[in-house]
C-alpha cells in the first residue's frame, strides 16, 4: 500500500515536469516579449524561435510567428514579415486570428507598393469574411494612396461615414496636383507656359528666351534667303531647346505632384491617427 | 520503510532537479538541439550565436559552427574554425572546406601557400583539393608556364583548364604603345586596332573636317577662324591618341574580366570540387 | 483539399529555396511612406584646387543652368559628358581631363555601334565612368558590355 503511495508521489512529481514545461514556455515567451519590447528585433526573433521549436503542443505558435513577423517588419524586412505572417495564419486557432494575420500581409503589400496583391488579397477576404467590410473599404482606400491613385482612394473611404475626413483629404490632395498633361499641351503651344503653371518660373523663362531666340534666327536667315542656315539652326537648335521644352514641363509637373504627394504621406505618417499601414 | 521515503526523496530531488532550472531550454544539450535546429532551417547567423554558447563542442558541432561561418561569408572566421579541426574525426571534410574558404575569400597567395607548405590537406580528399589548388593558380595566374601540369582534373575537365591555361598564358592583349602610335600616324587607326572601329571612324572624320576647316579658312585669309579650327583639330587629335591608349586598357581590362568570369563559372559548376555536399542529419 | 496541398508543397519549397538573407546583425529601421523625389536639375558645385579648374568648372555650371537644364535629355551616357569632364578633372587634372572629355566627345558623336560597347544603367544610359579613362590600370572596372547593370 505504501509501496503504491510512493509510486503515486512520484508519478505526481513527473506529472509536475509536465506542468514546469508549460511555466517554462510561458517565460521563454515572456523573454521574447521583453526583447521586443526593449527593440532587440534580431535576439527577440532568435528567442521566439526557440518558444515555436520546445513547444510541442503548438500553443505559442502563432504568437510567436506574428511576432517574428512584427520584428522583422521593425527592421524594414518586409518580404520576410509576409513571410511570417502568413506562417503565422497557416497556425491560427481562431476566425480572428487569420483575419489579423491576412490585414498584416495586406498592410506590408500596401508598404511595399505592391498594390496589385494587396488589393487581390482585400478580394478574398471581402468574400471570405463579409463581416469585415468596413476595414476592407480601409485599406483598399490606403492602397490606393500608396499607388499615387487620390482620387479612387477618395472614393474608397467614401463609402463609410467614419471615414469622412481622409476621404477629403484625398480629394483635396487630387485637387490640388498639377495636371501633367495640361502643362505639356500648354507648353507646346507657348514655351514655358508648363513650367510657369507648376511654379518653375526661372527654367520657364530660360525655355522662353532660347525658342524665342531661335524662332527669330530661323525666321531671320528664311527671309534674308540664308535657307541653309535657317534650316541648321532651326533643325538643331530650335528643335533641341523646343523639345527640351516639353520634357521639362512635364518632368516638372510631375516632380510638384510628387512633392504634394510625399508631403501628404508624411502628414498621415505623423498625424493621422486612424487605421494605417 | 525508512528507506521507502529515502528513495522518494531521491527521485523527488531528482524529477525536481530536472525541470527546477529556471529556463531548461537554456540547457547546454537543448541549445545543441535548437542550434542544430536553425542550422537545418539555414538561419546560419542565429545558429551562430547559439554554437558560440555550448561549452564543449563536439567535432560535428564545431564543423557546424565552421560551415555556418562559411555559409554567412565570414570567411575569416571560417577558416579559422576549419584549422581548429585538424587532427580529428572530422578532419577530411575540414580540411576540404577550409580551402574552399580561402578560395571564397579571394586569398589565393595563401591557398597556394598552404597547398604547396602541405598544411592541412587530407588525403582521402587530395585529388579534390589538389584541383581546387590548381584553380587557384590559374585564377591568380600564379606560376603558371607551358609546363603547367593539369593531370589532375579530369579528361572531360582537361579541355576547359587547357583553354583557361592559355587565356592567361598568352593573353591576347592590345597594345597601349601601339594604339597610341597607330592613332599619332593615322587618327581613329588605334580605335579601330582596339576594335572601337565607330569610334575610329568618327575620330578620323571629326579630326579631318575640323583641320580641312581649318585649312580653308587660312586659304581664305580667315586667319582668326583659322586658327580656332586649328586649336581644336589639334585638340580632338591628342585626345584620340590619348583615348587610344586607354581604349587599349579598357580592351585588356575586357579580356581578362572574361578569364576571370570563365574561370568563376567552371569552378561554380564544379561545385568548387566539392564531393556531394554532407547530410547534415536534417530532416 | 488541392488548396492545402499545394499550399504544404509551396511551404516545403518555399523553405527549401528561400536563401540566406541575414547576413549580419540588424537593429529595428523606421518604414517611411514617402517615394524619393528625382532631381529636376544638376547640382552645381564649384569646389576647385586650382584657378584652371575653378574655370572650367564654372563654365560647365554655366552651360548646366543656361543650357543642359532646359534643352531635354540629349546625352546617352551615365554621367553625362558634362559631369564626365568635371569627374576627370576630378580624378587626375586639368589638362589630363580635358584630354579624356575630347576622347568621350568624339565617342559620344559617334553615330555607330555604342549600344554594344557599353552596358547600360538606369533609363537605357551607357555606363562609361570616368575612372576608367585614367590611364591607371588598377582604377579601371568592366563590366560585360550590352547587359543591363545594377549599381548600388
Amino acid at each position: 500500500m505504501k509501496i503504491f503511495t510512493i509510486f503515486f508521489i512520484l508519478i505526481f512529481l513527473s506529472g509536475n515536469e509536465f506542468l514546469f514545461a508549460q511555466d517554462e514556455l510561458n517565460n521563454q515567451f515572456q523573454k521574447a516579449e521583453k526583447l521586443f519590447k526593449e527593440e532587440k528585433y534580431f535576439d527577440a526573433i532568435t528567442e521566439f524561435k526557440r518558444v515555436i521549436f520546445f513547444d510541442s503542443e503548438n500553443k505559442y505558435d502563432y504568437e510567436s510567428y506574428y511576432k517574428i513577423a512584427l520584428s522583422y517588419r521593425a527592421g524594414n524586412k518586409l518580404s520576410e514579415a509576409i513571410r511570417y505572417f502568413s506562417l503565422a495564419e497557416q497556425s491560427a486557432q481562431t476566425r480572428d486570428e487569420i483575419l489579423n494575420a491576412k490585414f498584416e500581409i495586406v498592410k506590408l503589400n500596401i508598404l511595399r507598393r505592391t498594390t496589385s496583391s494587396a488589393l487581390n488579397l482585400l478580394d478574398k477576404i471581402e468574400s471570405e469574411f463579409p463581416e469585415k467590410q468596413n476595414d476592407v473599404i480601409n485599406w483598399r482606400g490606403w492602397a490606393f494612396i500608396f499607388k499615387d491613385d487620390w482620387e479612387s482612394a477618395a472614393n474608397e473611404f467614401n463609402k463609410i461615414d467614419s471615414l469622412k475626413w481622409i476621404a477629403d483629404f484625398c480629394k483635396n490632395i487630387e485637387n490640388s496636383k498639377y495636371s501633367v498633361r495640361f502643362a505639356k499641351i500648354i507648353s507646346y503651344f507657348l514655351p514655358g507656359a508648363g513650367q510657369f503653371y507648376s511654379g518653375n518660373y526661372l527654367s520657364g523663362f530660360l525655355s522662353l528666351g532660347w525658342t524665342g531666340l531661335w524662332t527669330y534666327l530661323t525666321v531671320n536667315s528664311f527671309v534674308e534667303k540664308r535657307i541653309f542656315d535657317s534650316v541648321m539652326i532651326g533643325n538643331f537648335l530650335w528643335l533641341r531647346f523646343y523639345n527640351g521644352n516639353i520634357q521639362n514641363a512635364e518632368k516638372f509637373a510631375i516632380a510638384e505632384n510628387q512633392k504634394i504627394s510625399n508631403n501628404a504621406l508624411e502628414y498621415l505618417q505623423n498625424n493621422f491617427k486612424g487605421k494605417k499601414p | 520503510m525508512k528507506n521507502y521515503f529515502v528513495y522518494a526523496i531521491i527521485f523527488s530531488v531528482i524529477f525536481f532537479g530536472k525541470s527546477f532550472p529556471q529556463n531548461s531550454f537554456h540547457t547546454q544539450s537543448n541549445i545543441l538541439i535548437f542550434a542544430d535546429h536553425l542550422f537545418c532551417e539555414k538561419d546560419f547567423l542565429r545558429a551562430i550565436d547559439e554554437y558560440l554558447r555550448i561549452e564543449n563542442k563536439g567535432d560535428s558541432t564545431k564543423l557546424k559552427l565552421a560551415f555556418s561561418y562559411q555559409k554567412i561569408n565570414n570567411f575569416d572566421a571560417s577558416s579559422f574554425q576549419f584549422l581548429e579541426l585538424k587532427n580529428t574525426s572530422v578532419a577530411d571534410i575540414a580540411s576540404l572546406n577550409f580551402y574552399k574558404s580561402s578560395y571564397l575569400a579571394e586569398n589565393f597567395v595563401s591557398l597556394i601557400n598552404n597547398f604547396e607548405n602541405e598544411n592541412f590537406i587530407s588525403e582521402k580528399y587530395f585529388s579534390f583539393i589538389s584541383k581546387l589548388y590548381l584553380t587557384a593558380r590559374i585564377k591568380a595566374n600564379h606560376n603558371i608556364d607551358k609546363n603547367f601540369d593539369f593531370g589532375a582534373f579530369e579528361k572531360s575537365e582537361q579541355e576547359t583548364v587547357s583553354v583557361l591555361v592559355k587565356r592567361q598564358l598568352n593573353p591576347k592583349y592590345k597594345s597601349e604603345t601601339m594604339a597610341g602610335v597607330l592613332s599619332t600616324l593615322i587618327p581613329g587607326l588605334g580605335k579601330i586596332y582596339t576594335q572601337n572601329y565607330g569610334d575610329g571612324i568618327t575620330s578620323l572624320i571629326v579630326t579631318g573636317l575640323l583641320t580641312y576647316l581649318s585649312v580653308n579658312n587660312f586659304d581664305h585669309n580667315h586667319q582668326f577662324k583659322g586658327w580656332i579650327f586649328a586649336g581644336l583639330s589639334s585638340y580632338f587629335y591628342l585626345g584620340n591618341i590619348y583615348g587610344s591608349v586607354a581604349s587599349a586598357q579598357i580592351f585588356n581590362a575586357n579580356y581578362n574580366r572574361v578569364t576571370q568570369e570563365e574561370i568563376d563559372k567552371f569552378i561554380y559548376e564544379n561545385n568548387y570540387f566539392l564531393p556531394k555536399e554532407a547530410d547534415w542529419n536534417c530532416k | 483539399m488541392k488548396i492545402y496541398f499545394f499550399s504544404i508543397l509551396f511551404c516545403l519549397i518555399h523553405f527549401n529555396v528561400f536563401p540566406q538573407t541575414e547576413f549580419e546583425k540588424w537593429e529595428g529601421k523606421k518604414i517611411s511612406y514617402v517615394l524619393n523625389e528625382n532631381s529636376t536639375s544638376s547640382e552645381l558645385n564649384f569646389d576647385a584646387e586650382n584657378i584652371p579648374e575653378l574655370f572650367l568648372k564654372s563654365l560647365t555650371n554655366l552651360y548646366w543652368f543656361f543650357i543642359s537644364d532646359v534643352d531635354g535629355d540629349n546625352c546617352p551616357f551615365s554621367p553625362t559628358c558634362s559631369a564626365f569632364l568635371i569627374g576627370s578633372i576630378e580624378e587626375t587634372n586639368v589638362i589630363k581631363g580635358a584630354l579624356m572629355f575630347a576622347d568621350r566627345f568624339t565617342r559620344d558623336i559617334n553615330f555607330f555601334d555604342k549600344a554594344n560597347a557599353y552596358p547600360f544603367v538606369t533609363r537605357g544610359k551607357f555606363f562609361d565612368p570616368p575612372q576608367n579613362y585614367t590611364l591607371n590600370r588598377e582604377s579601371i572596372k568592366v563590366f560585360e558590355s550590352g547587359k543591363f547593370l545594377f549599381l548600388e
